[in-house]
């Protein structure tokens, strides 16, 4: 049971480590540009990621991660589908109707959404703007834990460049399933990695261009559908 | 005997020094004992940051330890001092690294490059500048055969003897026919595919499929599930460790049966460590000889624990280790001048360095370079010759789905 | 008054040789003495009263002045650094970043059209003079006229994305340009893969290659020099001309629907016209310092392209001041040859980079020598 509480702890620790990073570069930024905040945090993954090359000890290798998962699986039709799989899906799913819920029906979510709509609104309307933010920055940063406590315990290694690409692939499947709609990630990261597999399945050298592929497809819906998939309710977003 | 010991005593002694000092990236300050020695600067130039890092590190922390046990020596003429330099594995920062040592006349000669793009795009540098450099893990063949330069050498083989062997082994001594073969798509990657599929068609067995992958992927499952469809005996990777170990793993999550087999990339304890049980059976091939069974490898691993660095080794880092050994030697032997060295490095011909016979060739590729088989038998990789596979003893896993 | 002139060109000697000092500087001991002379000379115009103002005052009466010294000091410096040509290659690389920056500067400062693709229109730059050259057998000269225009043309993709989408959007969009264009320089045949091209002939002028060790004043200098000047004439005339454009009714248009579409419609600005137009002569600025650098280096290959130099880019226009000509030209200065004197921090110098660039952003959020307000007379 020692694992899951170190889980627990793991998630908790990432949160924090959000709001530090927020507090360090983000919130000084206010009311600069947003390119300068995009620069910062940035430059902030790049002093994380070599930190945990230098300090982390051996940290240039990959690691094996912790098996905590039931092994094995069945078939179905000729497709081998893995119980960890279900699991992974299962907990991913559990974890977007817990934000869905935080951000929909409690008052911190409601905090969350009229900053997002209007920050000096919602101050007049009593919000407290800093922790508001801490908040959201806490509960994104303690996701991003849950995604990669969940990469490792599927692929069993973690590295620590592994979240480089992440970033722009989450970020990417956010935008196609509609920023702004909590099931709208789900249906865009499914789409993303739906998208790479059959160019890589399908197409002959296909897993060579397969990002190729998945980037081009981002692009169109971001240019011809920006409002995503599942659409955002408000009608102007810069 | 009692001198040896003592000469130990003092390599440790300053070797604790030097990693110390390394700490904040200080270039080694001779102390007085010999401090009336002319002092000669040699660089180092390896990737020290980003996905590669391991590789480089293990390099650079082996060239150092050459460098420490040399200016240890009593017997040595000069004072050696080091420049280490980071090419970050990519083509321009690995140029500017190179022009930054050739650039200062106090450095005569290098130990450079692990990544075969920074290695190819800098063979040009040294050779303007005059300037020796060994390369000491880049496998990539037209370092070395796309030019006559003087100043370039390389200790360790190149990937053309390393397929030749693998393909011949896998084909006729251990009897497996058809092949499904994956690999990054950086010039590491792609070239051991060319040339291991060369070697295999001429060996006899089959190609089902050919698939390129981005460095650094994370799932393997469509790549793997295509190559499965073919039921191949074999799924080779070209690529390096991380990569190694996630699509051995996924191979097994997903069922795939049959025998894994990687290239030099993933012979590294990471490997073992990482895939955990999954490693069992993985077959690999890495040029020299076995460093663990001549004396001086011994010798060499043992100091190298006793220096307690941060990283380990790696595969490449007795080649950076013999690399800074034979440099010191051409330096001792024809004063610090890098014309001079380089010819003299060029018609090296040692008999026993820690990764066997150095001798190079008319494009100074060393020639004699053997390659070694691996096997990995519980987390550990054994000498394919001295493994309970060979023996009998146990079967490998493409055998075992074989008979099934 | 002669001792405003006096002044200026004191200020500049000085600068001049603290910063050559800097870069020779190779003991340790050199290193601390240059770094506290910098240090202290910085703490005297911040600290010392009046000493600031009466050094603005006489470079503000005294431009002309100013400059010229400024262009024979830039003139001077590979004399000064002849026995490197490791930091002559840097200098160089820091010119063309001046000129990549005032491209991507007049995209992203002065239109707002955030472009975070300019490793890959740099790229294309390169690889069009790569291409040009070794398979096709053009001149180099030609191939580096050419490129840029490679750059403007496959930028035209990104056309619609750029009048359709904004902020965080388009950078998205930008980003997924760049992924893609090196997944296609790293996989397709005909670009070299992952080795790229090799053995890009280099410049010839009047006959003298551009290799060969120049002579000047009786002394001679690395090969490289020949690039350096060539880069700083590069590199001047891109500052002069987006100078001229930024002052103009153009640049002015371009500013207000930078800072509010709907107002510039109102204007008569032309949206579309604005931004397209910025994109194209930032991309072609862009492409030039590529294509420079295929022929100053003698290859192409695409990790000289990736994302992580997009974002070296943005730094030097965000560091030096967005929308500010001259600060473009301070961010390339300090962020290109900083990472490398800090080389014999081994591992810990990108993690140093990083901090370096945090620290920039929330000290000075304006950028070093942020953009002033307009004056017409």
């Amino acid at each position: 049971m020692a694992l899951p509480l170190t889980f627990a702890a793991s998630i908790l620790v990432t949160g924090l480590v959000g709001v530090a990073a927020e507090r360090v570069c983000v919130k000084p930024l206010a009311r600069a540009s947003p390119l300068m905040t995009l620069l910062a945090t940035l430059s902030l993954g790049l002093v994380i990621r070599e930190s945990v090359l230098i300090f982390y000890p051996r940290g240039a290798d990959p690691k094996p991660f912790p098996q905590l998962l039931p092994q094995g699986g069945f078939e179905v039709g000729g497709v081998a589908i893995r119980y960890e799989s279900l699991v992974i899906l299962g907990i991913g799913l559990a974890a977007m109707v817990a934000v869905d819920r935080v951000i929909n029906r409690t008052k911190m979510g409601a905090a969350i959404r009229a900053v997002a709509q209007e920050p000096e609104a919602a101050q007049m309307m009593g919000v407290n703007l800093d922790r508001t933010v801490d908040a959201t920055f806490f509960l994104g940063s303690g996701l991003a834990a849950v995604a990669g406590i969940l990469s490792g315990l599927y692929y069993s290694e973690i590295h620590f460049i592994m979240g480089i690409t992440g970033g722009v692939i989450g970020f990417s499947a956010a935008a196609i399933g509609g920023l702004g709609n909590v099931y709208g990630a789900i249906v865009g990261g499914l789409l993303f990695g739906v998208l790479q597999t059959t160019a890589a399945a399908l197409i002959p050298r296909g897993s060579e261009f397969r990002d190729v592929v998945a980037f081009a497809v981002v692009m169109l819906f971001l240019v011809f559908k920006p409002s995503g998939i599942l659409g955002e309710k408000s009608v102007e977003r810069v | 005997m009692s001198s040896a010991e003592h000469r130990t005593d003092l390599t440790r002694r300053e070797l604790l020094q030097g990693t110390s000092a390394l700490g904040l990236g200080a270039v080694l300050v001779p102390t007085a004992a010999w401090a009336q020695k002319p002092t000669v600067k040699l660089a180092f130039i390896g990737p020290l940051t980003g996905g590669t890092a391991s590789n480089g590190l293990g390099g650079r922390n082996s060239f150092l330890l050459a460098v420490q046990e040399r200016n240890a020596d009593p017997k040595t003429r000069y004072t050696y001092e080091t420049e280490v330099l980071d090419d970050e594995c990519k083509p321009t920062v690995a140029v500017q690294a190179a022009l930054k040592a050739t650039s200062d006349p106090a450095i005569v000669a290098g130990v450079t490059h692990y990544c075969s793009v920074t290695a190819i795009a800098t063979v040009d540098t040294y050779h303007k500048a005059g300037m020796p450099a060994m390369v000491w893990g880049a496998v990539l063949p037209e370092i070395t055969y796309s030019h006559k330069y003087v100043e370039v050498t390389r200790v360790n083989g190149t990937m053309i003897n390393q397929n030749n062997v693998a393909a011949d082994f896998a084909v006729k001594t251990l009897g497996f026919k058809t092949f499904a073969l994956v690999h990054d798509t950086t010039d590491y990657g792609r070239a051991h595919a060319k040339w291991f599929g060369e070697f295999l068609e001429k060996a006899g067995g089959k190609i089902l499929s050919t698939q390129g992958t981005a460095k650094d992927q994370k799932d393997y499952t469509a790549e793997l599930t295509r190559a499965k469809a073919d039921k191949p005996e074999v799924i080779w990777y070209g690529g390096l460790t991380p990569d190694g170990v996630r699509v051995k793993v996924q191979m097994d999550k997903l069922g795939v049966r049959a025998q894994f087999q990687g290239t030099s990339g993933i012979k590294s304890d990471t490997f073992n460590e990482t895939a955990g049980p999954s490693s069992e059976g993985t077959l690999a091939f890495v040029e020299g000889a076995p460093t663990e069974k001549l004396p001086g490898g011994r010798r060499f691993l043992e100091a190298y624990a006793k220096a307690a660095f941060k990283e380990p080794s790696e595969a490449y880092g007795p080649f950076a280790y013999v690399a800074a050994n034979l440099v010191i030697d051409a330096i001792e032997a024809m004063g610090p001048d890098r014309a001079k060295v380089a010819e003299r490095l060029k018609r090296t011909r040692n008999p026993n360095t820690i990764i066997g016979p150095v001798e190079f060739d008319e494009y100074g590729q060393n020639t004699v370079s053997l390659i070694s088989k691996y096997v990995s038998q519980d987390g550990k990789w054994v000498l394919w010759e001295d493994s309970e596979y060979a023996s009998g003893k146990r079967t490998l896993p493409g055998h075992k789905f074989k008979k099934m | 008054m002669s001792h405003d002139l006096a002044l200026v060109w004191l200020a500049e000697a000085a600068v001049f040789t603290l910063v050559v000092a800097g870069i020779l500087a190779e003991r340790p001991w050199a290193l601390g003495a240059t770094g506290a002379a910098i240090v202290a000379a910085g703490a005297l115009v911040r600290f010392v009263p009046r000493l600031g103002t009466t050094l603005a005052g006489a470079f503000a009466r005294r431009r002309p002045a100013a400059l010229g010294a400024g262009v024979v000091l830039a003139l001077a410096l590979p004399l000064a650094l002849r026995s490197s040509p490791y930091w002559t290659f840097v200098a160089t690389l820091a010119l063309l970043y001046v000129t990549i920056g005032q491209g991507l500067n007049l995209q992203i400062g002065t239109a707002g059209v955030i472009n975070l693709a300019g490793a890959a229109f740099a790229g294309l730059g390169g690889y069009s003079v790569g291409l040009l050259t070794v398979a096709a057998g053009w001149p180099s000269w030609l191939a580096v006229l050419v490129g840029p225009w490679v750059a403007v043309a496959v930028g035209t993709i990104l056309f619609v994305p750029i009048l359709k989408t904004r902020g965080h959007y388009l950078a998205l969009v930008t980003i997924a340009f760049v992924f893609i264009f090196n997944i296609l320089m790293n996989n397709l045949e005909f670009t070299g893969g992952p080795q790229g091209i090799k053995n890009i002939p280099t410049l010839r002028l009047l006959g003298h290659a551009f290799t060969t060790k120049p002579v000047l004043a009786g002394v001679e200098l690395p090969s490289h020099a020949n690039f350096y000047y060539a880069a700083l004439v590069m590199a001047g005339l891109t500052t002069w001309v987006l100078r001229r454009l930024h002052d103009s009714w153009l640049g002015l248009a371009l500013n207000t629907l930078r800072d509010d579409e709907i107002a510039a419609r109102c204007c008569g600005v032309s949206i579309t016209r604005g931004k397209l137009l910025a994109f194209s002569i930032g991309n072609f600025f862009i492409g030039l310092g590529g294509a420079f650098y295929a022929v100053m280096v003698g290859f192409v290959s695409p990790p000289d392209f990736d994302f992580g130099y997009s974002l070296v880019m943005l730094s030097v226009i965000i560091i030096g001041g967005v929308d500010s000509i001259p600060g473009v030209v301070l961010g390339a200065c300090l962020l290109v040859p900083l990472p490398e004197r800090f080389r014999f921090l081994h591992e810990y110098r990108l993690l140093l980079y990083g901090v370096v660039i945090v620290v920039m952003l929330l000290y000075r959020p304006q950028g070093l020598w942020p953009a002033q307000v307009r004056r017409y007379r």
